[in-house]
């Protein structure tokens, strides 16, 4: 199981927020949206195991099995329990990878020695506050762990989210069973010529049925 | 798998064959034994293009067996682009084909005296060698469908374009893979211009009638197969994360990590990399030709499958699955997106004849020289284009980055020993630089790549938890890998056993059941010791010295974004990596 409890995203749901009901199969068409990554609601301070398993709510033996690559603002990660996230920061995380690299830039890589210029090192210490992490999802972990957090709510920018309506509005327009905005209901179709602002951050959830 | 098929193309009267027992390289494949007869057999200082070139093409010591994944093909020979020695490697059909045929190597020799161009047809009676001067100056798919019209549809074919036949530095050996299409390619080195030399176009295998080779204890090899097999199948890597996305998932991790080369190797990070991953790649093939269009292997007994099948828009095959390295040297390296026009370039490449990582490379030294803006991806397809044709301009493309760099006066030229850099940017991840500068192939992100020292017991069994020193870690890796590279396996599998003890005990029962051995962890390391002793040893006589076993000045003194680092492994360092 990569979850052991849930986590809502929800407290306070901000404008705009876009909340869609659709066929399980048309989940995966959103996981496009981790490869340039989503927002998601962070404390800001606290260490990346904490964010993943007490934050996200992901199972720590999945965290420690499954996720073997983690970059901090493009640094390797070796000890999650240990990096801390600061504020902006950018969060990657992938299952095992393929190639030399895939397997030096590994957590705790037998490696790591030689990529120790990138290696997330000691950092400067962080006041704790609530904040967003730029989450991106790689290989075989949007499938994994996709849809769960698209249930829970994420933050995309506007342009994101309009080019990926725009670019799949045919699926969306099969699997997509109800569409609400800001709490009311919408024709899907007239979300792909809605103008969202392109530097806001539109909450969405995706909730399979 | 006894005998060596020897072709001396120049002899008195036109090619002669002859066949004779593989002798005192009995025992060798794969990589061990190309390196062992080059170096045994060819003058350092010959000219690669000359009579005195040999080119060697050996399957590795499990191809030909049911031992599953085993089916790389060793191409070896004096490089035309390093001027030092080369071993390239293919999947594809024929290195199985081959080692069914009985051959452990061919070996072809001499020079035509003339522009005569020859097949080769290798069957279970014989061989047979025709003069076929109407494949002259044939694509690789154009000759392969004539071959298959002439010989049927059941051959293995190894081949050469028109860049071999040009005689161009970065001209590829084509392998047909299960759909007899010459997609699988042994790219790196200019192996395709030493077998144009020869006056070889193509050899066409039929291995009709023969059996898969037998093992000395069948029940335990097949046992021990059965564990290797099972072994690769639940590692997330061998087992999910190659077969759904292939090599070209590690390009958003790579971007993350600062160290996707980009603009000729000026950032280390490219804006565009999403619409061009493994991950947008795999939806686009399976979109386009049914689900599971983005899983397939390079030939038959693989069950790792990191390939694929890439359509257009309107479901027409283009080629096969780009690799990582293709989908950077011609995506990201020349700030190209468009996972269509990456898919047409290697098309060409393939059909051409050329390694996708050097025509890349070079495409991106012409785009800094302003032959080309970065991005333009139709401009970087008539560069190619050019190529084919073999116009002057296409001559100069055709024998690499170097060469463009030289002529078009650029100072960034991401080449060691004279071949292109791959997709991962050493100031980034400075281990692999040491790999590269040191290599005995030039810059080569295989020749240290069996990610599996730690298991196999190279260099002793090191701390995980204690940092080592580049130089150390590349050494160890660089035996690794030239041992593997002699068995014939995949690289790949050093994922599994990297992570999985049982699968490389299970990998070495395979080979000890098979031919009755007792090899240990110590003969693997001493295996690619030997092997990298002869190479580094023709490269010694060949000319080379330590002053070739560096990277470009430039990669010392420009900082990559964003971590803004230098390479910055001393000499002193890349002099001891050999120091065993």
């Amino acid at each position: 199981m990569a979850f052991d409890k849930k986590q809502d995203q929800r407290n306070s749901i901000p404008e705009p927020n876009l909340l869609l009901h659709v066929r399980p199969e048309l989940a995966r068409v959103f996981y496009d949206l981790f490869q340039a990554g989503v927002f998601v609601k962070a404390k800001i301070g606290a260490t990346i195991q904490a964010f993943l398993c007490d934050g996200l709510g992901l199972d720590p033996h999945y965290v420690e099995e499954r996720i073997q690559t983690m970059f901090l603002n493009g640094k390797a990660v070796d000890d999650p329990t240990s990096a801390v996230i600061p504020d902006h920061a950018v969060l990657a995380l992938s299952a095992a990878m393929p190639g030399l690299l895939g397997a030096t830039l590994r957590k705790g890589s037998f490696y790591s020695a030689m990529r120790s210029e990138i290696s997330h090192a000691g950092q400067a210490a962080v006041s704790p506050h609530e904040g967003k992490v730029l989450l991106k999802l790689f290989n075989l972990l949007p499938g994994e762990i996709g849809s769960f957090l698209l249930d829970l709510g994420v933050w995309v920018k506007g342009d994101t989210l309009h080019n990926l309506i725009g670019k799949r509005l045919n699926r969306l327009a099969e699997g997509c069973l109800r569409a609400e905005l800001d709490g009311r209901n919408v024709d899907v179709a007239s979300l792909a010529h809605k103008e969202w602002p392109a530097d806001q951050e539109v909450f969405l959830r995706v909730h399979a049925e | 798998m006894d005998r060596m098929l020897r072709i001396d193309m120049g002899a008195e009267g036109g090619p002669r064959a002859t066949v004779a027992e593989v002798g005192e390289y009995a025992g060798l494949g794969g990589r061990a034994l190309t390196s062992a007869l080059v170096s045994k057999e060819v003058p350092p200082l010959c000219h690669p293009l000359g009579a005195s070139n040999r080119l060697v093409i050996a399957p590795g010591l499990l191809s030909g067996t049911a031992a599953a994944t085993s089916g790389r093909l060793s191409v070896g020979c004096k490089s035309p682009l390093t001027g030092g020695i080369k071993e390239a490697n293919a999947g594809g059909q024929p290195s199985q084909m081959l080692a069914r045929l009985g051959y452990a190597a061919i070996v072809l020799e001499g020079k035509p005296k003339d522009e005569t161009l020859y097949k080769i047809f290798i069957n279970k009676d014989g061989v047979k060698i025709t003069e076929d001067n109407s494949l002259k100056m044939l694509g690789n798919y154009d000759l392969v469908d004539k071959l298959k019209g002439e010989y049927g549809d059941k051959i293995g074919v190894i081949s050469i374009g028109p860049a071999g036949e040009m005689k161009m530095s970065a001209a590829s050996i084509a392998c047909t893979d299960m759909e007899v299409r010459p997609t699988r390619h042994a790219g790196r080195g200019g192996v395709g211009a030493v077998m144009g030399a020869k006056g070889v176009k193509a050899i066409i295998l039929d291995d009709a009638g023969t059996k898969m080779r037998s093992p000395k204890d069948p029940d335990a090899f097949k046992e021990a197969n059965k564990r290797w097999v099972e072994g690769l199948r639940k590692h997330p890597v061998t087992g999910q994360g190659l077969p759904a996305y292939g090599t070209n998932v590690l390009t958003n991790v790579i971007n993350e990590a600062g160290g996707y080369p980009t603009h000729n190797f000026m950032w280390g990070r490219f804006e565009g990399c999403a619409k061009i991953s493994g991950e947008t790649q795999a939806e686009t093939e399976n979109a386009r030709g049914g689900e599971g269009s983005a899983t397939h292997g390079c030939h038959r007994g693989c069950i790792i499958r990191c390939s694929g099948t890439f359509h257009d828009k309107d479901g027409h095959y283009v080629t096969k699955q780009p690799e990582y390295e293709t989908v950077w040297a011609h995506g990201g390296n020349c700030g190209i997106d468009d996972l269509d026009a990456i898919a047409m370039l290697d098309r060409l490449d393939d059909d051409f004849g050329v390694d996708t990582i050097e025509m890349g490379a070079t495409i991106g030294v012409a785009m800094e020289a302003g032959l080309a803006k970065f991005g333009d991806a139709q401009a970087a397809i008539n560069l190619v284009k050019e190529v084919g044709k073999g116009t002057p301009l296409g001559r100069i493309l055709g024998n690499g980055a170097a060469v463009t760099g030289k002529v078009f006066g650029v100072e960034r030229v991401p080449v060691v020993k004279g071949q292109s850099m791959p997709a991962y940017d050493p100031r980034s991840v400075q281990g692999i630089g040491v790999t590269y500068a040191t290599s005995t192939m030039g810059a080569d992100h295989t020749a240290g790549y069996a990610v599996a020292t730690n298991i196999l017991g190279v260099g002793g069994k090191v701390d995980p938890l204690k940092p080592e020193g580049q130089a150390e870690l590349s050494r160890n890796l660089q035996i690794a890998t030239a041992a593997i590279d002699s068995t014939g396996m995949c690289l790949f599998i050093a994922f599994a056993i990297m992570d999985q003890p049982e699968t490389f005990q299970a990998l070495i029962d395979t080979i000890n059941t098979f031919y009755g051995l007792k090899l240990t962890a110590d003969d693997v390391t001493a295996l690619g010791k030997s092997v990298l002793k002869n190479e580094r040893g023709f490269n010694a006589r060949a000319g080379f010295t330590a002053a070739q076993d560096r990277l470009p000045e430039f990669f010392k003194k420009e900082s990559l974004p964003p971590h803004n680092i230098v390479f910055n492994v001393t000499d002193k360092d890349l002099d001891s990596v050999f120091n065993w």
